[in-house]
């Protein structure tokens, strides 16, 4: 096992800025046009459930990361072949949101750079990183949320300011009815974020003390479900349900109309800096957590080797998983949640979570 | 060869004459080994030696020649002439030894030796007084406001003037030698029941693993402690005032303090520490506050203001205001070179033009500073070789290195500064905020000493911050 | 440094693909002017605004332009915008576009979706419209004035100080008319510019020489039916086309003070809200908060009395009302609801609104309408009465 320990302060900034990652930019419930805000306001608590099962099945193996645990459960070899299908996956989605980094950024400020480069250079720092440890980088992690906070409290500030909240843009409420909202709420918007929790129990056993996770774990929940919220609704309030429907990234966007006495403008370069920090730490996360499973799974001493090996994959295959940026969106939007998610976030750990107590029961019942 | 010399356990011989045959070989006849034969009239043949210009020539008459000139006339039997000598010897230290390399080394700190005819033993007497200037004020780190005093060469003045800051019995102060050639004197200071039990222990662990052949100052030790060798940023804090060593033994820290340099070293240092200046303390903490803050900002303007200018010129032309733009493109509009050459060459002839201002006799300084400027400054806009927005930003990088109190930070920012203007050109904001992150993490894996570097931003120590980028003044109650 | 040099060495070899442009390498269009075609059948007649930059240097030749106008034809507007390599000495950059011009022409045949490309490209989406009135955009760009000799800044500032001083012209940017475009229940206004006189000669530095030169001159405001334009606001009642829709806040009001002289008010503030009733009859309503100061008068009237005040205060009210209830009708003899109350409408009253969203313009022509103005005089400046002649 790693020794790196973390503290309490330092997984809720990890969670608040792993499960802001990409949603403060993409446009979460849009579908539900005005309606978005319920949307976000109602998916937390679908987080804080799936949250807490994977609490539970910390609890049940508080030393041991899922890859190791799923070997206890389900034997030695369904296990190892889970826990290598959970390294795919891992790798899978980092390529997703590096990928999402990356069209932002060619999207916008760097429509002549080709996207490789682009990954290239973020896959270099993410090497660095992991080939640090997980203490510097959750350590980083504090630093990152300070910076964040402060940028998106400024950003806030600006959209007060420059006078462009239009609040009739929220009426009228729920014009369609409940149906459009849980159709958004499940399962896209309930996988991503909340439902990529699932590698907290990677980094789970890396904890200092064993108390208060749950606590914690939901303070940032409640905390990020509250932020999106705020943000979602500003988004319709100054761009209407209308462009935030149309839109590809509509932070981006409703960031290009803030103007103050023809002095603080143009403030893209803050949306950039957030996404490539937010992206920085959630594409890190999934990161390390391959490279720790991996090093589990086939009994390797932490190397470079690896780390480089599964950089160089999640680099490529960010450009490889899609042909263009049409199609990755749906993709994430009709494929991945249906296919993936359901199975990697909800239904495996269920089913481990019942095992593993039918397991205990059945010990306990014999000794 | 030297070292072959030091590495015996001779024992002095009963001949004096061969003593000191011995003791002149070991210096190589060296022409400032002072030997003074004199004949004891109750006693027989001694001899009276050291090196001259490290012992106080007036106490070695009156403390040492004087007295033993005076007892020899006295006719009384001897019984332990060694025992007798140390007490009509009026200086402070006396000491009775029979082994060569305590005494060889005894001379070379400036003892007075004395030898006796029939006698395998010899008395060393403290005598010395190495030359030193005296207490000034410190040439860096000056305030305005606050004690003017700064150390000087000489570890025992040092140490006095820290002493005379904290008059409590527990300041702990451990002197030992290190360096195998040079064999200097280092003093390890620190609070007892503050300082922490376990850095303490560390740190003298890691001197006493020092194996270097010399130390002349701090840096030698700096480097012999680090934790992480391949960081350009500074993991110890220097200082040349007494208030600030007294003040950082106050908080807990160690201080180390070496002969031959008016530097102390404090460890552990945070990040932080490096922006905070004494006189932070002697003013209102809302005025203090604000300056630390200017210091802050000053250092990131000196690390990203010509990357930052250089991504917005060559990557996002969309991001500056539409009029300077057009300011800017009508600068650059005769500019042969693209922005990268023309920002590397204003911020190589800076680096040059700054070398040159501290190696400079300090009369000529001026007209240095107005070729400079003139030079290269006006000039080259004139001649439309650059534009004079370079020349803005170079000047505005160069000015704001100044604000910090301490040297080493502004080196690691310089560093940095040209890795992120070669990012900047590369990928533009990007590069800069990927490098960045990459400066982050780099700071947080760092330690001083076994304390994370970035302490208390990160790990969070809530009683840290109230001193940290910002002062909290405290209350009185 | 194994590291650093290898990082180095592959950072050597990505520049290829980087986005390194110097300055010097870059021509900034600061303005677009669309118009119909001239030599061809489909597509636009497109003019480029570039900013010659040689003009804002220190040793700059002094008799040359600020700007330089670039004019091509094609069928799309990027196949324009890289056929303008044909003439344009430099790689163009559209991020600093500031300005749009549209031909009335162009305008009166429909926008359609040429606003689409503005909003998909690198250029901002936060610049102002306008209307090249009875002439085109080409024209319009092609002026340069003494006082302000960057044409795009001209416009813009004119307008600007029109919209503070008398609330004529509006600045629109251009997500607010794609909002208006795309959205139901409420029709665009766009804000007209053309010259104030022909110019005299070619030669645009003569222009500068000249004392009373030809300048842009803001000039009503464009009216569209869905994306086409129907009619103009002219003078007043682009004013108070704005008034409706809280837009204006400081004008001016002449009110007869006796037979022949006039008093005039000066307004700082006002509010209006639009309302829709669908009983008995559908009604649309404008209720207007007029706040202002009497600023000038031309005849002597004691005004130091409430009751004096409130007299004036009520002719203020029903020469706004008439005029409001003037541009309300033009507009409903357009049949263009450029005021939305259709927006109102399908707020307070959804269903109604689905099932009559079809036929708003005609049910929007034949409405009722309501005005009602509340005015409010504060003070009179630093004078009570005025000086009486002797």
């Amino acid at each position: 096992m790693p020794k790196d320990k973390i503290d309490g302060l330092q997984l809720f900034c990890l969670i608040v800025l792993f499960l802001f990652g990409t949603a403060v930019f993409l446009d979460l419930g849009s579908g539900a046009r005005q309606d978005a805000w319920i949307v976000t306001i109602l998916s937390p608590i679908a987080g804080l459930i799936i949250f807490a099962v994977y609490y539970r099945l910390y609890r049940q193996h508080p030393d041991l990361p899922l890859t190791e645990y799923v070997k206890k459960i389900l034997g030695k070899y369904l296990g190892s072949l889970i826990s290598y299908m959970y390294i795919i996956y891992f790798i899978y989605i980092a390529s997703r949101v590096l990928r999402d980094v990356e069209e932002l950024l060619i999207s916008s400020p760097y429509a002549k750079t080709s996207i490789i480069t682009l990954g290239i250079c973020m896959v270099f720092a993410l090497v660095y990183a992991v080939h640090l440890g997980f203490e510097v980088f959750a350590r980083a992690g504090i630093i990152c949320f300070a910076i964040m906070t402060v940028t998106l409290l400024l950003i806030l500030i600006f959209y007060v300011i420059s006078d462009l909240i239009h609040l009739e843009n929220l009426r009228p409420v729920l014009a369609k009815g409940w149906k459009p909202v849980f159709r958004e709420i499940f399962p896209v918007n309930m996988t991503v974020p909340y439902g990529e929790l699932i590698i907290f129990t990677m980094i789970l056993p890396l904890m200092k003390r064993k108390t208060k996770i749950l606590k914690t774990g939901s303070m940032a929940i409640a905390y990020v479900g509250i932020y999106l919220t705020i943000n979602i609704m500003l988004l319709i309030c100054i761009l209407g349900a209308d462009l935030l429907e149309r839109s590809a990234f509509p932070a981006l966007a409703a960031v290009g109309y803030i103007q103050i006495g023809g002095f603080i403008q143009r403030l893209d370069p803050l949306i950039i800096l957030l996404i490539v920090f937010l992206g920085f730490i959630k594409v890190g996360l999934f990161f390390y957590c391959a490279v720790i499973g991996m090093n589990n799974l086939f009994k390797m001493k932490p190397n470079v080797f690896t780390s480089y090996f599964m950089g160089g994959i999640i680099c490529i295959s960010s450009i490889m998983i899609a042909p263009s940026y049409q199609s990755h969106l749906d993709e994430g939007l009709k494929v991945v949640p249906y296919f993936l998610h359901i199975a990697f976030q909800f239904a495996i750990p269920a089913a481990l979570l019942v095992l593993a107590s039918i397991q205990r029961k059945w010990k306990q019942g014999k000794v | 060869m030297f070292r072959k010399h030091y590495r015996h356990h001779k024992k002095l011989s009963k001949s004096i004459a061969s003593n000191i045959e011995y003791l002149k070989e070991q210096f190589g006849n060296s022409s400032d080994l002072s030997v003074r034969n004199i004949f004891l009239s109750n006693h027989g043949k001694a001899a009276i030696i050291h090196i001259q210009g490290i012992v106080d020539e007036q106490s070695l008459h009156d403390n040492v020649l004087h007295p033993i000139l005076a007892w020899s006339h006295e006719q009384k039997p001897i019984q332990n002439w060694s025992r007798e000598i140390a007490q009509i010897l009026s200086v402070s230290k006396v000491n009775t030894i029979d082994e060569w390399s305590e005494i060889v080394s005894g001379l070379l700190s400036g003892d007075t030796v004395i030898l006796i005819e029939g006698h395998s033993e010899a008395i060393l007497a403290g005598t010395g007084k190495i030359q030193s200037r005296t207490i000034t004020e410190p040439s860096t780190q000056t305030v305005v406001k606050g004690p003017k005093d700064g150390f000087t060469e000489n570890l025992g003045t040092n140490i006095s003037l820290i002493r005379a800051r904290i008059q409590n019995n527990n300041l702990r102060i451990e002197q030992t030698k290190v360096g195998k050639v040079t064999k200097t004197d280092i003093g390890i200071l620190y609070m007892e029941g503050i300082a922490k039990e376990e850095i303490i222990k560390e740190v003298k662990e890691r001197i006493c693993k020092i194996d270097m052949d010399s130390i002349l100052d701090t840096n030698y030790v700096e480097e012999a402690l680090k934790d992480n060798r391949k960081t350009i940023f500074p993991l110890f804090q220097n200082s040349e005032r007494p208030d600030v060593v007294a003040a950082n033994l106050l908080e807990g820290k160690i201080t180390i303090i070496i002969q031959g340099t008016p530097f102390a070293l404090i460890l552990p240092a945070f990040f932080i520490q490096f922006f905070q200046s004494p006189e932070d303390y002697y003013a209102n903490y809302l005025v203090s506050s604000f300056l630390r803050l200017i210091r802050v900002g000053s250092f990131y303007v000196n690390m990203y203001a010509s990357a930052i200018y250089l991504a917005l010129i060559t990557h996002h032309h969309g991001l500056i205001p539409t009029t300077l733009m057009v300011t800017l493109m009508a600068q650059r509009e005769q500019v042969p070179f693209p922005a990268i050459v023309e920002l590397l060459v204003m911020e190589l002839a800076f680096e040059v033009l700054r070398e040159a201002g501290i190696r400079m006799p300090r009369a000529i300084g001026p007209a240095v500073s107005i070729v400079g400027a003139l030079i290269l400054g006006q000039a080259a806009v004139e001649a439309g070789f650059v534009s004079a927005a370079i020349v803005i930003i170079v000047a505005t990088t160069a000015i704001s290195s100044f604000t910090l109190p301490n040297p080493n930070i502004v080196n690691a920012a310089r560093g940095m500064r040209f890795i992120l203007i070669f990012a900047a050109a590369f990928i533009g904001f990007y590069g800069i905020i990927l490098f960045s992150l990459c400066i982050i993490l780099h700071l947080c894996s760092l330690k001083s000493v076994g304390v994370p570097y970035l302490t208390p931003l990160s790990p969070v120590r809530v009683s840290g911050l109230k001193d940290s980028l910002v002062r909290i003044g405290t209350s009185s109650k | 440094m194994r590291k650093v040099i290898s990082v180095l060495l592959i950072m050597g070899l990505l520049t290829g693909c980087s986005n390194y442009r110097d300055l010097n390498e870059v021509g900034l269009i600061i303005a677009i002017g669309i118009d119909l075609p001239q030599e061809r059948e489909t597509g636009y007649r497109v003019t480029y605004q570039v900013i010659n930059p040689g003009y804002f240097s220190q040793n700059g030749a002094g008799n040359s332009l600020p700007v330089i106008n670039y004019t091509v034809e094609a069928e799309t507007f990027i196949e324009a915008y890289r056929m303008a390599s044909l003439i344009i000495p430099r790689e163009n950059s559209v991020t600093h576009l500031s300005l749009i011009v549209i031909g009335e022409a162009l305008a009166r045949e429909g926008l359609g979706h040429i606003f689409d490309v503005f909003e998909r490209g690198e250029s901002r989406s936060s610049f102002p419209v306008f209307i090249a009135r009875d002439t085109t955009a080409e024209e319009v760009l092609g002026v340069i004035e003494p006082l302000e000799s960057n044409p795009t800044k001209s416009i813009i500032s004119t307008s600007e100080n029109n919209e503070k001083m008398y609330a004529i012209s509006e600045i629109v940017p251009i997500y607010r008319a794609i909002s208006l475009l795309s959205g139901e229940g409420q029709n665009l206004l766009l804000s007209g510019i053309h010259l104030n006189k022909p110019l005299k000669s070619q030669n645009q530095t003569d222009n500068l020489q000249d004392i009373k030169p030809p300048v842009v001159e803001v000039t009503g405001l464009a009216l569209f039916k869905k994306d086409q334009l129907a009619g103009w606001f002219d003078g007043k009642f682009a004013r108070t086309a704005h008034i409706i829709n809280s837009a204006a806040e400081y004008t001016s009001f002449p009110l007869p003070c006796n037979s022949k002289k006039k008093l005039t008010v000066t307004t700082k503030g006002i509010r209006s809200t639009i309302k829709t009733e669908l009983k008995p009859k559908l009604t649309l309503a404008v209720d207007a908060d007029i706040k202002g100061y009497i600023a000038e008068l031309e005849c002597y009237i004691k005004i130091d009395s409430d009751e004096e005040i409130r007299k004036i205060e009520k002719k203020l009210e029903t020469v706004a009302e008439s005029q409001i209830r003037e541009t309300i009708k033009m507009a409903q003899e357009m049949e263009t609801d450029v005021f939305g109350f259709g927006r109102k409408l399908s707020i307070n009253n959804p269903d109604y609104w689905k099932k009559h969203k079809k036929e708003w313009n005609k049910l929007f022509k034949t409405a009722d309408i309501e005005v009602n103005v509340n005015a409010k005089i504060t003070n009179a400046g630093l004078l009570t009465d005025p000086y009486k002649l002797q």
